[in-house]
């Protein structure tokens, strides 16, 4: 079974590598991975200088790490729900992916974590820009790296759990809803704090993202990239505990997402429209 | 009478990039010199295999395509410089589609296509209904597109061929994937529209000898971009009648490769059919026949019916191209 | 009478998509309430800067802006990319009515979205984040607002011309145009932190001049504009006739260029 999976994980991988990896086509890498990012973090940039005047300060630095980190966020989720999506209406081969005899959820996990593969030159190159163009304090102590690799990878797997739950209700919208991964994207970047602290945030919205494991990840990332005295989204959590949250609260989505995909996928097939392409 | 169609020396060729119809990368000749006449009032059949060049023709004539070299006149009006006097005139349906919005009801989306055409909602839904009715799709007019099955979607895409009364219609491959009955009606309702019409004219694509020979008046045989013959099945077929056509049913052969070996004997077709073999025979003349029997009698197997039979369709497009359509498909690769 | 069929043209195309958000109405989630959240977010970044009430109204203006240049660039322009894929461009193409009512009822059958969700951005952020919204002029932001809108239609009857001939390259390319167009037409901040130069090589999208426009009708004491607003309103004008002009044409010769190469229909 776990076997199985993996193998049809690999599968999904080479496809959504075939698919989206755009390392070598100048146009598309320039699109997804420079223009757009960077396009994404200058706005905040001249939001922070418009007000700021010209000065830097600790704002800045935390802008850049989470707009460097967000195309991961977009991408792994795209990635899966266009798994869905693009078989459905595209390929129209998601009868035969479907009846054959390979779990097909694994099958998009492999498309997602190949999409979140493809936004890491995007983080790089952000990060890059953000240390040489900003001066932003990116530090990366090698004793930093394990907490790095636990935080970074508890994050995929959160990211991939909201993708899967997308794709539950995927199943049973129409294909106008491609853009549906992408505006629970910009959803998250308001509720995870993605780009300011989560303590600016009114009373009512803070709870939600204190659910989001993307929130935990976004602040572990920056604790180990920024220097102790950064601007904070948890100021009162050690870093043990925040990872140990993450590992929390990551572990209840992965239990929605597998209820989800279980509930839309039931729902589409009494419904039969598991293969159905509408738009309008 | 005078002409719907005419088309003139119309070559199109296509820019590909390396494939199997074109390994050095040169380009595909899908139209290499086609004139013809179509006259008002006339079911016009083209019949081809695979690749022959018979959508690209049709897309020429309906303003989908330019050609590259040629003259294409529908209605009298110049498909390349009057492009929107053409359109204004006709309309095409094609095989396998699935054009509109799934989310629409029948009605809901043959209203807005009749809308492309400047026609009044009360008159368009009265038209609809009509069709609808005369289709047997009347009963599904409020069910969404997107529950159809495919004769009923293919029904539903041949009202919205006809209701903006078109003076020339075409049809690319109208029956294809549809089930016998299904295409029965279809082609039915076909003879009647231009039945009630004689100044109507009807362009048809198709892939199945059986269609062309019910339906039109002409045929042209297209093959490889070329026509390679323009006449009424009847002619056609007699055209082909250069020797006697026999059926003959035997007990199961392995081969039938002596057969063809036999002086007299043109061609041989045979098929497998519950448990004896059943062979088609083109003969230079009766007589042939002897050494046939002759042959099956000394491999010791029996002769279970014979039959002499007038030669089909088929057989015209086998003298002509020199294979049968099925060789043909294959040859270009298949569906 | 030509005037009429391209009115039943428009009202036609524009049907399915009335009826479609009625009745799937999934989009509230995906294309209102969810990148509405992501608009806020930019409010909370001010927040977090200290910054004036003011900019609050910037992102609220920015935000209620992405409505409209999502309806352009996905709903019209983009949109000959997923018709081509079912088959129906080329009916579109042989209809008499030609494209352009086709592209106007598409984009006004995306009109009854496009305005509910500027409305509740608008809404929301008068009401939850108390956006200082005050309106020196009303003749003058309805005539802004006006000529930015055509002009911002010309804009994507042009782009959607370049789906006739391309199919996946136009559609990155319509990707390409979000937050990049977000940071150089200053959807959240005013356009003049760019630099002068930049700013004016920005107005070539209408709704840099649109936005900036508005926000000096608006805030005219306190919002930096690119240049005076008199001279905004006349390059919107100019914008607005280059675009629909250059639309019509460009549809003509891409229509012809796409029978040419054969690349109306979709080929496996
Ligand atoms: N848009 C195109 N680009 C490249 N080649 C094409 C195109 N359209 C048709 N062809 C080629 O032209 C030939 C004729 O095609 P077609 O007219 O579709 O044949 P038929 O309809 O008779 O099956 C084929 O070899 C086909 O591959
Ligand atoms: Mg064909």
């Amino acid at each position: 079974m776990v076997a199985r999976a993996v193998r049809t994980a690999r599968v999904g991988f080479w496809v959504g590598w075939q698919v989206q990896s755009n390392w070598t086509d100048p146009f598309l890498f320039f699109v997804y991975s420079v223009a757009r990012p960077l396009g994404g973090t200058l706005i905040l940039v001249f939001m922070f200088f418009v007000v700021a005047g010209g000065r830097h300060g600790p704002m800045l630095d935390f802008f850049v790490v989470g707009a460097a980190l967000w195309p991961t966020v977009v991408w792994a989720m795209q990635g899966l729900a266009w798994g869905l999506l693009e078989d459905r209406e595209h390929f129209k081969t998601i009868a035969y992916i479907y009846t054959a005899p390979i779990p097909f959820w694994a099958y998009l996990v492999g498309r997602g974590l190949a999409s979140a593969v493809v936004a890491m030159p995007a983080t790089l190159l952000t990060l890059i820009a953000g240390i040489a163009l900003l001066r932003v304090p990116i530090i990366l102590p090698l004793d930093h790296i394990p907490y790095l690799v636990a935080a970074f990878g508890l994050g995929v797997v959160g990211l991939l759990a909201i993708g899967m739950t997308t794709v539950g209700l995927l199943f049973l919208i129409s294909g106008e809803a491609w853009r549906l991964p992408e505006a629970m994207g910009q959803a998250l970047y308001l509720l995870c704090g993605a780009v300011f602290p989560i303590t600016v945030l009114p009373g009512w919205l803070e709870p939600a993202a204190r659910l989001l494991p993307v929130t935990y990840w976004l602040e572990a990332m920056r604790r180990v990239f920024l220097p102790a005295d950064a601007v904070r989204s948890f100021p009162g959590m050690g870093d043990g505990p925040l990872l140990g949250t993450l590992l929390l609260v990551t572990a209840i989505w992965a239990a929605i997402a597998a209820l989800a995909y279980a509930a839309g996928l039931t729902r589409a097939r009494q419904k039969g429209i598991l293969d159905f392409s509408t738009g309008y | 009478m005078s002409a719907a169609i005419e088309t003139q020396d119309l070559v199109r060729t296509f820019r590909v990039r390396r494939s199997k119809q074109s390994p050095s990368g040169a380009p595909v000749v899908a139209l290499d010199g086609v004139t013809l006449e179509v006259q008002r009032g006339e079911i016009f059949g083209l019949l081809g295999p695979n690749g022959a060049g018979k959508t690209t023709l049709i897309k020429i004539l309906v303003t989908l395509l330019l050609p590259t070299a040629g003259r294409a006149v529908v209605e009298g009006f110049d498909v390349r410089t009057q492009a929107q006097q053409v359109r204004e005139r006709i309309s095409m349906v094609s095989g396998g589609e699935h054009s509109g919005y799934g989310l629409l009801t029948v009605r809901e989306q043959l209203w807005m296509f009749s809308q492309f055409y400047g026609i009044p909602t009360g008159e368009a839904l009265s038209r609809i209904d009509r069709l609808l009715q005369v289709v047997g799709l009347f009963e599904e007019r409020h069910r969404k597109v997107q529950q159809l099955s495919t004769g009923m979607r293919q029904k539903m895409n041949l009202v919205r061929g006809l209701v903006s009364d078109p003076r020339v219609l075409f049809f690319d491959e109208p029956t294809v994937g549809l089930d016998v009955g299904a295409a029965r009606d279809i082609r039915a309702y076909i003879r009647t529209w231009i039945a009630d019409r004689s100044d109507r004219t009807i362009l048809l694509t198709t892939h199945y000898m059986s269609e062309a020979e019910e339906l039109c008046d002409r045929v042209a045989i297209i093959h490889k971009g070329k026509i390679i013959a323009c006449d009424s099945p009847a002619q056609l077929k007699r055209a082909a009648s250069g020797g006697a056509y026999f059926v003959l049913n035997t007990e199961r052969l392995d081969g039938a490769d002596f057969l063809r070996r036999i002086p007299g004997v043109s061609r041989v077709d045979s098929a497998e059919r519950d448990g004896h073999t059943e062979l088609r025979l083109q003969l230079a003349e009766d007589g042939a026949i002897a050494g046939v029997v002759t042959a099956l009698t000394q491999q010791g197997r029996r002769i279970l019916q014979l039959q002499k039979v007038e030669p089909t369709l088929e057989d015209a497009f086998v003298t002509l191209v020199g294979q049968r359509l099925e060789e043909a498909d294959q040859e270009a690769g298949g569906a | 009478m030509r005037l009429q069929r391209a009115w039943y043209a428009i009202r036609g195309r524009a049907y399915p998509r009335t009826v479609g958000a009625a009745r799937e109405p999934s989009w509230i989630f995906y294309d209102l309430a969810l990148p509405i959240l992501g608009v806020f977010a930019f409010v909370f970044v001010y927040r977090a800067l200290d910054a004036p009430a003011q900019f609050t109204s910037y992102v609220i203006m920015g935000g209620a802006t992405i409505a409209f240049w999502m309806n352009v660039m996905w709903n019209m322009a983009a949109q000959f990319y997923w018709e081509k894929h079912q088959g129906n461009l080329e009916l579109y193409m042989m209809a008499p009515c030609g494209l352009v009512p086709i592209l106007l009822g598409m984009a006004w059958g995306g009109m009854l979205a496009t305005t509910v969700r500027a409305a509740v951005v608008v809404a929301v952020g008068i009401l939850l984040f108390k956006a200082p919204l005050a309106v020196s002029s009303w003749p003058l932001f309805v005539l802004i607002f006006t000529l930015g809108l055509i002009a911002l239609y010309g804009l994507g009857m042009f782009f959607s011309s370049l789906f006739l001939l391309w199919g996946r390259e136009a559609w990155h390319m319509v990707s390409l145009l979000q937050e990049p167009v977000y940071l150089v037409s200053g959807f959240y901040f005013p356009v003049r932190a760019l630099g002068l130069w930049v700013g004016m090589a920005a107005s070539i999208i209408p709704i840099t001049l649109a936005l900036d426009g508005l926000r000096q009708v608006m805030f005219p004491s306190f919002h930096p504009g690119l240049l005076p607003v008199r001279w905004e309103v006349l390059g919107l004008a100019a914008l607005a006739v280059l675009f629909v002009v250059l639309a019509l044409r460009m549809l003509r010769f891409m229509e012809r260029l796409a029978r040419q190469e054969g690349r109306l229909s979709f080929r496996w």
